[in-house]
């Protein structure tokens, strides 16, 4: 057929050709052969980048014998340590496992602590501490911080966990169970808490009350308002005289912790002092120790009798015995107090004032009665004569 | 380096499958798998055992060693620890494994097959001369792909270096690398840190693995495997009441249906010189494999079967007890009889978690405690670094076709986090039986596909240097 080499296609585009590439290697060069197309652009492809090595400490003799000297390492013995740590590509568990040299019994943390103190030796030679960089400096300080003592017993630590028998990791078990279960109540009772706080001061104050939801802030928020008010005139609050409360001792008050203390300070500015209160102290004992002098001084009088209920002044002891029940009794009382010399106003009702005005009435009683009597034993007299 | 989860392929530069075309070699003492680097099974697998004429030819292959020829003797090339014995037979075996299914035969160039030369008067091509250039290219088939072999993990150091000279040159390949099957199982697991149990055919061995080295202290292995169950079967096969008959399916003719546990009806196939002991005894085994695999389960704990059922429970009420109550599994052999299994199909296995639960006969001492797979992972453990105990516990890689007995994952779970209580034990065993019986060529296929892994072979060039002791100084 003649016409074949009219309709053969043109084959340049999709012909294809055996090429031999290499793929280099560090080792070895792989022979690949395959089809491709001839115009087929394929980037090289190397694995090259994968041949990584790790890096150990390079020293010399006469570094060696200056710095690295130990009484239990030789040189070979080092060296052996370095060339083991690149087989194993500074994997510690490896490394222990495929050393042996001469049938040494060195443990893991021997090892490290040879490999690091080498490493950080190396390290200074080459940059002096001084001139480090961050990073370097902070490689540095581990490598030579490194304990083999404590490493050890931590292993020893954690080798006893890992044989925890059957009962303790039951226990644990139950312990964490426990904690569980108490921190998710406590978070119960936290929210429950929480929403009590916020029914209760409902509306909330433009400025945060809760800034003194704990004991310390609002004993912090009890002594600023204290200093404060001890700088005003008329004080509205107390100290507690507790010193842990008040942050200082207050030895002008020396009144017994009272039992609501905590629960008086807590809101004192909202709802005022509590002092006008009849306080809770039984009355026949005086807070305060005071001589008679002192007593009579000041006015104080210790009283047996059951006080009414209510405020009453001393005054009104001095007025109220001049009226009785009667006007014309009222007005031979008031006669009688008149002959007596008692003026109608007493200026100061003193105890003793009361007390001297007081056995007065009680005489000025007593006249009357007699008189009562006298006119009644007169009348009868004139009846019978 | 980080490891990428399995199902996610690695990245273009990683990859490197398609560049290199390795071949991926896993010989094992019960078969040989071969198969390319980046494929996810083996195309080639042929079974270790051959068959010996009497005339002393070899005949490799499933299809050769199973037809009952006269007098042939079923051999193996491995001893029984699973080292490799017979150098000269393992090695044709190894290359009639990649050969047979894999290179072939190759394509004559274009420019030699004839079809382009000048013909003669009679149309005829001068063929010997090509033929001659021909067979000297045939001789190394193997010579033009990177080879990675698997070895057992105690292979001794005479059996490493023979490969590598073998590998070098007899099949002339262009680089070579000798990997441990734990590592590799690992890999297939996309593990670089684990405990690898593989339970083989003659051995069951313990690798540690960490970051992708193997530990070599941690090194063990076993006798309790695949063999050494079926031995187990056998004995109790022996002592059933009636002994079970064990008869191959190359002696029974016809059979017909029968009762369970009455006398066989079938007509056996006669021989004019019956087949020798080892074709029988290879034979049995088939049998005895499809027993594992139908009736055999491990007891899953917790407790062993000995072992009372639990703390309430009556006295003398052991788990054994309670496996009679569950519903038996019925097996029938090839002739035909056939019985119900209860509590033996779980005791056959329970030897290799308890060894004083094994059944033993004059012939089958029973196994040192040591042995028991509890007890070889615990001495594997205890071999390696306090740190790396609770990483290599909770990454326990169950493999290899032994492993493939029910419920044998879940039972190795339960012992282990018995005898350690306090870390998080994980026995991680593919549930695709495909993975775990080749996990071994699996991670090689991986290891062979890797582009970092490209920087490992030991090259023709490197063994001419140094010799066949390379390989201890690199495949490590």
């Amino acid at each position: 057929m003649a016409s074949a080499g009219h309709i053969t296609p043109n084959m340049s585009a999709i012909s294809k050709s055996r090429s031999e590439l290499r793929r280099p290697s560090r080792r070895w060069h792989l022979k690949d052969r395959r089809w491709k197309a001839v115009n087929q652009k394929e980037p090289e492809r190397t694995f090259t980048q994968y041949d990584v090595h790790v890096e150990t400490p390079s020293y010399d003799d006469e570094v060696y014998e200056n710095n690295l000297t130990h009484n239990e390492w030789t040189k070979d013995e080092t060296d052996y340590l370095m060339s083991v740590y690149r087989e194993a590509n500074g994997k510690w568990p490896i490394i222990v496992d495929r050393y042996d040299y001469e049938g040494s019994t060195r443990s893991m943390e021997d090892l490290k602590s040879r490999f690091y103190t080498v490493s950080a030796t190396v390290l200074r030679l080459q940059t002096p501490i001084s001139s480090m960089t961050a990073s370097d400096f902070t490689l540095y300080e581990t490598l030579s911080k490194f304990n083999p003592k404590q490493e050890a017993s931590r292993k020893q630590l954690a080798e006893g966990h890992l044989y925890r028998g059957r009962h303790e990791v039951d226990e644990e078990s139950v312990l964490l169970n426990e904690l569980q279960r108490i921190m998710l109540q406590q978070a119960t009772i936290e929210n429950e808490r929480e929403d009590l706080r916020r029914r209760l001061d409902y509306p909330r104050a433009n400025t945060n009350g809760y800034q003194y939801n704990s004991s310390s802030a609002l004993t912090q928020l009890w002594q600023q308002l204290l200093a404060t008010d001890r700088m005003k005139k008329n004080q509205r609050l107390r100290p507690t005289g507790h010193p842990g409360f008040d942050g200082f001792n207050s030895s002008t008050s020396a009144r017994p912790r009272d039992s609501n203390a905590g629960l008086d300070t807590n809101l004192p500015s909202r709802r005022g002092t509590r002092d006008s209160l009849p306080s809770a102290t039984p009355q026949n004992s005086l807070p305060v120790d005071l001589s008679a002098a002192e007593m009579v001084r000041f006015g104080v009088v210790q009283n047996q009798d059951k006080l009414p209920s209510g405020v009453t002044f001393a005054s009104d002891r001095l007025t109220k015995p001049r009226v009785a029940k009667s006007t014309v009794q009222t007005d031979k009382i008031a006669t009688i107090l008149q002959h007596a010399g008692v003026p109608e106003l007493i200026p100061l009702p003193t105890p003793a004032v009361i007390e001297q005005f007081e056995s007065i009435m009680a005489k000025v009683h007593t006249l009357l009665d007699i008189r009562k009597l006298a006119e009644k034993e007169e009348q009868e007299l004139k009846v019978l004569s | 380096m980080a490891t990428l989860p399995p199902t996610q392929a690695p990245g273009p530069a990683e990859y490197a499958g398609d560049d290199i075309t390795a071949l991926i070699l896993d010989c094992g003492s019960y078969s040989t798998r071969a198969g390319f680097a980046g494929e996810d099974t083996p195309k080639s697998v042929v079974p270790t055992q051959y068959a010996l004429l009497p005339s002393g030819e070899p005949l490799y292959g499933e299809n050769a060693i199973h037809l009952p020829r006269p007098g042939i003797e079923i051999k193996n090339p491995y001893n029984t620890d699973g080292i490799v014995e017979d150098w000269d037979t393992a090695a044709e075996l190894w290359e009639y494994a990649v050969t047979s299914r894999l290179t072939g035969t190759r394509q004559t160039p274009a420019s030699r097959n004839g079809l382009n030369d000048d013909k003669d008067q009679n149309g005829d091509v001068n063929m010997e001369q090509e033929m001659e250039q021909q067979a000297d290219e045939q001789e190394s088939p193997l010579a033009e792909y990177p080879l990675l072999i698997s070895e057992p993990s105690w292979n001794p150091v005479k059996a490493r270096e023979k490969t590598m000279e073998l590998a070098m040159e007899e099949w002339g390949v262009p680089a070579f690398f000798l990997s441990k099957n734990g590592q590799l199982a690992a890999y297939s697991q996309g593990k670089a840190t684990a405990l690898v149990v593989d339970i083989g055919h003659q051995n069951t061995s313990v690798t540690a693995l960490w970051e992708g080295m193997v530990i070599r202290k941690s090194l063990h292995h076993s006798p309790l495997a695949g063999n050494w169950l079926n031995n187990q079967i056998r004995t109790m096969f022996a002592t059933q009441q009636p002994p079970v008959p064990l008869v191959p399916h190359f002696m029974v003719k016809t059979k017909s249906a029968v009762n369970a546990n009455e006398p066989a009806v079938a007509t056996y196939a006669e021989f004019s010189k019956p087949p020798t002991d080892s074709f029988r005894r290879l034979e049995e085994d088939r049998v005895l494999t499809s027993f594992k695999e139908s009736v055999v389960q491990t007891w899953p704990g917790p407790g062993r079967l000995e072992s009372s059922a639990a703390p309430g429970a009556p006295n003398g009420y052991s788990n054994i007890e309670y496996t009679r109550t569950l519903p038996p599994r019925p097996f029938e052999m090839p002739d035909g009889w056939n019985t119900v299994f209860t509590s033996d199909r779980y005791k056959v296995v329970e030897g290799l978690f308890d060894s004083r639960a094994a059944y033993t006969s004059p012939e089958q001492p029973a196994p040192r405690p040591e042995d028991a797979l509890p007890s070889l992972v615990n001495r594997a453990i205890n071999a390696c670094d306090v740190d790396t105990r609770p990483t290599l516990l909770n990454n326990i890689v169950l493999t290899g076709a032994g492993s493939l007995i029910e419920k044998l994952p879940e039972r190795l779970q339960t012992d282990l986090q018995t005898l350690f209580p306090n870390p998080k034990v994980r026995v991680l065993a593919n549930s695709n039986p495909v993975e775990r019986k080749f996990g071994a060529w699996i991670g090689g296929s991986v290891l062979g596909s890797l582009g970092t892994f490209h920087q490992m072979w030991v090259s023709r060039q490197e063994y001419e240097e140094f010799g066949a002791g390379v390989v201890e100084k690199r495949c490590k």
